[in-house]
């Protein structure tokens, strides 16, 4: 009950976070793959958080989930009180772009299997949380690995859009939660982000709320054996969006029929990226 | 002596390869891929790649999706024109996930000499399928390749996943 309880109260500081963040800025980098040797610019466009594209300079937060931050620059300094001057982002020709170049090992002072395959950042106000919208909520960029890491999760293919057959594998064995560990119905709990036909934050739309899992039998995975567990789904038609609507990333999280047992933590490492072709 | 040896040989080599023609016959008139590739298509295994698991021989590369998804039910009619060219094909998906994001259009190969795959097209959509083996044609199968492309850090178009789709032909 008291697991339930805090996804629950993590679930709505989600929704409570990105009603006061700006959830609009909109990203892009070159090269637009790279992996975490390859030096890479990020450019971030705030012209829908108006507050943002207001103030005089722009700064990055960025960190790897669950790793490090900025270590190679001395680090993100202080969220409300003032960020690290290293991280101040660069103005383009574009109005309302920015710009900051970086090569990941180097950023972090950090190795590529430390960084994984995920960074995230926030562009924000140098000294932020003075107002809504000084701050966006928390953005991400894929990495490439360079070494195959068995874990817990993993989403096959490596990388997909949304018109492809995607499959995401719970991985029992290499669980340290109790709970999980002697589960024989597993279950997720799936949702996405992405952007509509006018570029509007989608927000987070679930497959199905975290109280009617149970109730969904297309959340319920496959045992293929050995503690190996599956769930086969095209994104385009399993989330409910609308044609024309932009996914751009699936967040999920395994737990049990009740909910009393679930992966522990947050998204941050249960999370892909979904690639939208030109 | 010896102009006799030379004729003779001559004249075993001419019998000998005279033979062959006769027993062998010649190589005929060409496929028609065309009329081959016409017709009405049963899809009958799917087949995804990782093709970034290939490039890195990292393991799970592969998977085989036919009875994952009803794609068993999707059957696709390829027509030709009065003058035996392609002309519009249809896609009948049934519950299958879509291999191609429109139902219905023209579709052309690429090469109507040498053709290395065939192009869907409505509007100003189109979806390309390669030919993964032509041959296949010869036994009434078609097996086909999507693949999605991404560019890399050092600006070369890469495929990062990939689907094999084998289809067998309805015949009347």
């Amino acid at each position: 009950m008291k697991k339930y309880i805090l996804t629950v109260i993590s679930f709505l500081v989600v929704g409570f976070t990105y009603a006061q963040n700006c959830g609009s800025a909109t990203f892009r980098t070159e090269p637009a793959t790279f992996t975490a040797e390859d030096q890479v610019t990020l450019f971030v466009d705030v012209s829908g958080c108006p507050v943002l594209a207001a103030k005089p300079d722009l700064y990055l937060w960025i960190f790897v989930p669950g790793g490090p931050g900025p270590d190679g620059v001395g680090g993100n300094g202080d969220f409300c009180n003032g960020s690290n001057p290293n991280l101040k982002m660069t103005p383009t020709d574009n109005a309302n772009e920015y710009s900051y170049t970086f090569t990941p090992v180097a950023l972090f002072d950090a190795t590529p299997a430390e960084i994984g395959t995920s960074i995230g950042f926030i562009p924000k106000a140098f000294a932020a949380c003075k107002e809504a919208g000084d701050q966006t909520s928390d953005l991400f960029l894929s990495v490439e690995p360079l070494v195959f890491v068995e874990k817990v999760n993993r989403s096959f293919p490596n990388k997909f859009t949304a018109d492809d057959v995607v499959t995401l594998y719970f991985h029992q064995p290499l669980t340290e939660d109790e709970g999980m560990k002697s589960l024989t119905d597993v279950y997720v709990y799936t949702a996405i982000n992405g952007t509509d036909a006018d570029g509007n934050d989608l927000g987070w739309v679930e497959r199905a709320p975290w109280d009617q899992v149970v109730n969904t039998p297309e959340l319920k995975m496959n045992h293929e054996g050995n503690g190996v567990y599956s769930l086969h789904l095209v994104p385009k038609d399993f989330y409910p969006v609308n044609p024309g609507d932009k996914i751009t990333r699936i967040f999920y999280k395994f737990r049990s029929a009740d909910g009393n047992s679930a992966i522990p933590g947050g998204f941050d490492n249960f999370q892909a990226e979904v690639l939208n072709l030109e | 002596m010896k102009i006799i040896s030379y004729s003779i040989a001559v004249i075993l080599m001419i019998t000998l390869m005279s033979g062959c023609i006769e027993e062998f016959g010649g190589v005929g008139e060409p496929f028609n891929r065309t009329e081959q590739v016409s017709g009405t298509w049963k899809l009958n295994v799917v087949q995804q790649v990782d093709e970034l698991a290939v490039e890195r021989n990292w393991p799970y590369q592969r998977l085989n999706l036919t009875n994952l998804f009803p794609y068993q039910d999707l059957t696709m009619t390829l027509n030709l024109d009065d003058s035996g060219n392609p002309s519009g094909f249809s896609v009948n998906q049934g519950n299958a996930p879509a291999i191609i994001p429109f139902e219905a259009g023209q579709w052309a190969f690429d090469d109507q000499e040498f053709p290395g795959a065939i192009i869907f097209s409505s509007g100003d959509q189109s979806t390309t399928l390669e030919f993964e083996s032509l041959n296949e044609l010869n036994v009434n199968r078609l097996v086909l390749k999507l693949a999605r492309y991404q560019t890399d850090a050092q600006g070369k178009k890469k495929a990062f996943v990939s689907y094999n789709y084998e289809f067998v032909k309805q015949l009347n």
